[in-house]
């Protein structure tokens, strides 16, 4: 009974996606959306949304409450909530569920159905107890929103559908060829993930590149962040935060490829280290010049992400805890983050934090979205009391004994994020107010997903314990699968 | 009665915290709170946590020891890492935290009337309970990990202060710059602590420093792990407070209203550098290096400062320089050996210079007193000094002090400027490679590029109803 929970907690996005096709007003580009049944119809999504994305959670939460790793079996495809999972779906789904309570009504239109079935398709790799429902929830996750990006006006949508369908073609292949000599051994499960990532197969390092470089792909870090910004241009709101909210890229990573790796060279791991490092780094200094505000925030995770893989790549207890609280704290702030860009990019359009104009003032309009932009971005760039600071902790703890270079480079790229945040809001909402005098401030549903994320990010950071065990324990993870149903 | 002792520090610390959070989530989730209700709160706070102190200080003055320690219990662990929650009682901490308690009150009550009708009023009162706590946290810690705690929550509070003038643009650029002057100084304390770890297994100041009441007590860490750790805190301790290199974000701080100046930038903030070192002053014994540099960085501070600051034209200006010099001074006693000293100063200048500043919008007045008193004789010169050095010098240093010895230019042709053009160029090539994998321009239905426009993303365009004041279209 609860490893249905699982399946039921994967399958319901989907049903979402499905309702939300079925009940939601077309997109405004082709219907008029100040029609008031229109307007209602979106208010529906967002309910319905809000509904199902939170039965999803509190299926998760009742198979996390019962502890015992159950394994659901759908014929050779299964699914786990163990190891880093057990902490990153549901913050998945928390920041989807934040994301969609603020989203802008006018962004609830059928197209939405989209950012539904991707967190589906998240929480199916996420979760994923074989190569076959891993390679789906892959797949899903970059064809679904395929035909969105290809209608796009967006220049660069090329390069967003050609990484997409690159990252596919990539993880099949690495896992095609684990699949193949698991095969060829005679292993009883071929399909299993740790016989995928045996350091045994003869292409046990084809494996490994094509894997990581998916991941690495997924995540959109240097060199493989092309596809980030026009994404960022491009992305409808809700889609845009599920994407970047849930990365799935880092739960490849770190259940296949770091294991992999680590089995197959003794000096493996200064060297994805280095991989996260240099992620970390190009994505802060990049971003310290950005002008786009979506942009700002892409660039950000992905920093923030390099971070969380140079904690995983170290391997010891309290990196890889940190790690893992550190990939949950990105997914909440990164919700966060989103939520207060939307909110503005629905009152004022895209935004462009244009230093030749000068600060945009809208702190004068909107003084409560100041202060969640603030207060969001110092949580998520490690200010004590935050869950980041906790995971920033862990990993610095975890990792400077053995790697002191690339943990003040590590630093150097947290300091380059906190500039970042406070020029951004600084170009935002500081200054002399310009055009901002006719904007409404935060609404109350804003306020509250905003209220609910900064509760989770400081709530969990003073008092981080419960997360901290329940992440170490999911590092020690591939907690045995006490039974199947 | 030291049962109480958990109590009454976890009041001390989470009083002001508390109040301050209050505030906060009012304002954002219903509406700011009126002047009186928020001052009340956040005063009553901080004398909540006066009163705590005092009792800590007279249950540890009772109990006839040197020093105490309360346990909590640790905030979080894995592995063999633990970040513990436990507190020093000593004559350090509770000089410190009182001072801090006392000066927090009497500035808040200035406050008051100060800002009476200011938009930002109950913002001043949360940041003003945020920073007491946080400075609590630094005075009471018994490790560099929980210091650096409070330590951060102070660096945000003071950003936040400079932000106070928010629509001007002074205090944005200025908050900026010293947000950046604080997180790299924080680098020193966030990397000395781990180096900490590693050294002595532990960061708590008991064990670093072994048995002994502060000022006494050694270190059995060995000299080149002291030598590094104590390097390290010169760092962060140089950046809290404004000496070189990170001098020249003081006279710029001071763009927020007056009680935040005497808070953060005459009496409390800036002198939380100097109680780091006064803390790890056992440290510095052990590591003659990083001595010499404290004594360095400290006495070119002070000249720094002396020789700027005679030739500031505004009352903050001046105040800032002399605190930067004052400061410079105590660095050197306490390289010197002289804790004792160093704290004794701490405390009096503390009170001054907050004081001073929070005399500084009456200068006008206060000159004219003066003038009166003196009763058409000149007011005193300080120019002996000046007279004495060869005109050509003189004329040098002049220069070179209206200039600020070129600390801004410096900053930005060494830091600011690389990284901006560095993050310019990434951008630039980024733009380039994704046009070329776009094969061009390729714009059929009119999009826009990505490099000089804006792109709007693929939802819809806004809405004239979410244009309107209180328009619920959003």
């Amino acid at each position: 009974m609860i490893a249905w929970m699982l399946g039921l907690g994967v399958a319901l996005p989907f049903v979402l996606a499905l309702l939300v096709l079925g009940i939601g007003p077309q997109p405004a580009a082709e219907l008029r959306a100040t029609a008031d049944g229109d307007l209602e119809r979106a208010e529906r999504v967002r309910w319905g949304a809000l509904v199902l994305v939170g039965l999803s959670l509190a299926a998760f939460a009742v198979v996390a409450w019962r502890g015992d790793a159950p394994l659901l079996r759908l014929g050779p495809m299964s699914l786990s909530l163990d190891g880093p999972a057990s902490l990153l779906a549901p913050s998945y789904l928390v920041a989807a569920l934040l994301a969609t309570l603020a989203a802008p009504r006018r962004s609830l239109t059928r197209a939405t159905s989209v950012a539904f079935a991707v967190l589906g398709a998240s929480l199916l790799v996420a979760l994923a107890g074989d190569v076959l429902t891993l390679a789906l929830g892959w797949a899903l996750g970059v064809l679904v929103p395929l035909r969105l990006h290809l209608r796009s006006a967006v220049r660069g949508r090329r390069v967003i559908v050609g990484f997409g369908v690159a990252r596919v073609a990539l993880l099949s292949a690495g896992l095609a060829l684990g699949v193949w000599a698991a095969m060829e051994r005679g292993d009883a499960a071929p399909l299993a993930l740790d016989a995928v990532v045996s350091p045994r197969s003869p292409f046990a390092v084809a494996t490994l590149v094509l894997v990581t470089l998916a991941a690495l792909a997924r995540m959109a870090v240097f060199p493989f962040h092309l596809w980030l910004m026009p994404f960022a241009d491009a992305a409808p709101p809700l889609l845009f935060v599920v994407k970047f909210a849930a990365n799935v890229g880092l739960v490849v990573l770190i259940r296949l490829a770091l294991p992999l790796a680590t089995s197959l060279f003794d000096d493996a791991v200064p060297f994805v280290a280095l991989v996260g490092l240099l992620a970390a780094l190009h994505a802060a200094l990049r971003a310290v010049g950005e002008t786009r505000l979506r942009r700002v925030v892409a660039l950000l995770t992905g920093s923030q992400l390099g971070i969380v893989v140079v904690g995983a790549s170290a391997l010891g207890e309290q990196a890889a805890t940190g790690a893992v609280v550190g990939a949950a704290a990105v997914a909440l702030g990164t919700s966060g983050l989103l939520v207060v860009v939307n909110a503005v990019e629905a009152r004022l359009g895209a935004v462009t934090l244009d230093v030749r104009s000068g600060a945009r003032g809208l702190a004068e309009a909107m003084p409560k979205a100041a202060l969640a932009w603030f207060v969001v971005a110092f949580t998520t760039v490690a200010i004590p009391g935050s869950l980041a600071f906790v995971a920033e902790d862990l990993v610095l703890h975890g990792l400077l004994a053995a790697h002191p270079v690339l943990t003040v480079l590590m630093l150097l790229a947290s300091i380059l994020n906190a500039v970042t945040v406070m020029r951004a809001g600084a170009s935002l909402f500081l200054g002399p107010a310009a055009d901002a005098h006719a904007v409404p401030d935060l609404l109350l549903r804003e306020r509250v997903a905003l209220a609910v994320a900064f509760s989770l990010l400081v709530g969990a950071g003073l008092a981080p314990s419960p997360v901290v065990d329940f992440a170490r324990r999911a590092v020690h993870g591939g907690a045995p699968h006490a039974h199947a149903e | 009665m030291l049962e109480w002792l958990p109590l009454l520090a976890v009041l001390a610390i989470a009083a002001p915290f508390v109040a301050a959070l209050g505030v906060g989530i009012v304002s954002f989730l219903a509406r700011v709170p009126a002047e009186s209700t928020s001052h009340r709160v956040i005063l009553g706070s901080l004398a909540t946590s006066a009163a705590a102190l005092a009792a800590l200080a007279v249950i540890t003055m009772r109990s006839g020891r040197p020093y105490l320690e309360i346990e909590l219990g640790h905030w979080f662990r894995a592995g063999h890492y633990e970040f513990e929650l436990a507190f020093l009682l000593d004559e350090l901490s509770l000089g410190f935290g009182l001072l801090v308690a006392i000066v927090g009150i009497l500035i808040g009550r200035f406050a008051v009337h100060y800002l009476h009708r200011e938009s930002g009023h109950a913002r001043f009162f949360g940041f003003l309970g945020l920073a007491v706590s946080g400075l609590e946290v630094v005075a009471l810690a018994a490790s560099y990990d929980i210091l650096f705690v409070g330590w951060e929550i102070v660096g945000v509070s003071s950003v936040a202060m400079v932000l106070f003038f928010h629509t001007r643009p002074g205090p944005v650029r200025a908050a900026m710059q010293v947000l950046l002057s604080y997180r790299i100084a924080d680098l020193g304390i966030l990397l000395g602590a781990v180096v900490l770890h590693d050294a002595a297994g532990t960061t708590r100041y008991e064990a670093v420093f072994e048995h002994g009441a502060w000022p006494l007590g050694a270190t059995h860490i060995e000299v080149s792990a002291a030598t590094i750790v104590g390097a390290l805190l010169v760092l962060s301790a140089a950046g809290k407070s404004a000496q070189l290199p990170f001098s020249a974000w003081l006279p710029r701080a001071m763009e927020g209203p007056t009680p935040s100046s005497a808070l953060f930038y005459g009496a409390l903030s800036i002198h939380a550098g100097v109680f780091l070192l006064l803390r790890s002053a056992p440290l510095f014994e052990h590591a003659p290096v990083a001595r010499a540099a404290l004594i360095t960085v400290g006495g070119a501070t002070a000249l720094y400062a002396a020789l700027t600051g005679r030739v500031q034209s505004d009352a903050k200006g001046q105040m800032a320089f002399a605190t930067m010099a004052q400061v410079g001074v105590m660095f050197v006693e306490i390289g010197l050996g002289f804790t004792t000293l160093a704290a004794l100063h701490l405390v009096a200048h503390a009170f001054l210079r907050g004081f001073q500043l929070l005399r500084t919008p009456s200068v006008i007045a206060d000159v004219r007193r003066i003038q009166a008193e003196l009763r058409g004789r000149p007011l005193p010169q300080e120019s002996a000094i000046e007279r004495s050095l060869p005109l050509p010098l003189a004329r040098r240093l002049y220069r070179l002090a209206l200039e600020r010895f070129h600390l801004d230019t410096l900053a930005q042709r060494l830091v600011t400027g690389p990284v901006m053009r560095a993050s310019l160029l990434l951008a630039a090539a980024d733009d380039a490679m994704v046009e070329a994998l776009s094969g061009g321009p390729d714009a059929p239905d009119g999009a826009s590029g990505t490099t000089n426009e804006t792109v709007r993303p693929a939802g819809p365009p806004p809405r004239d109803e979410t244009l309107r004041v209180g328009g619920g279209g959003a």
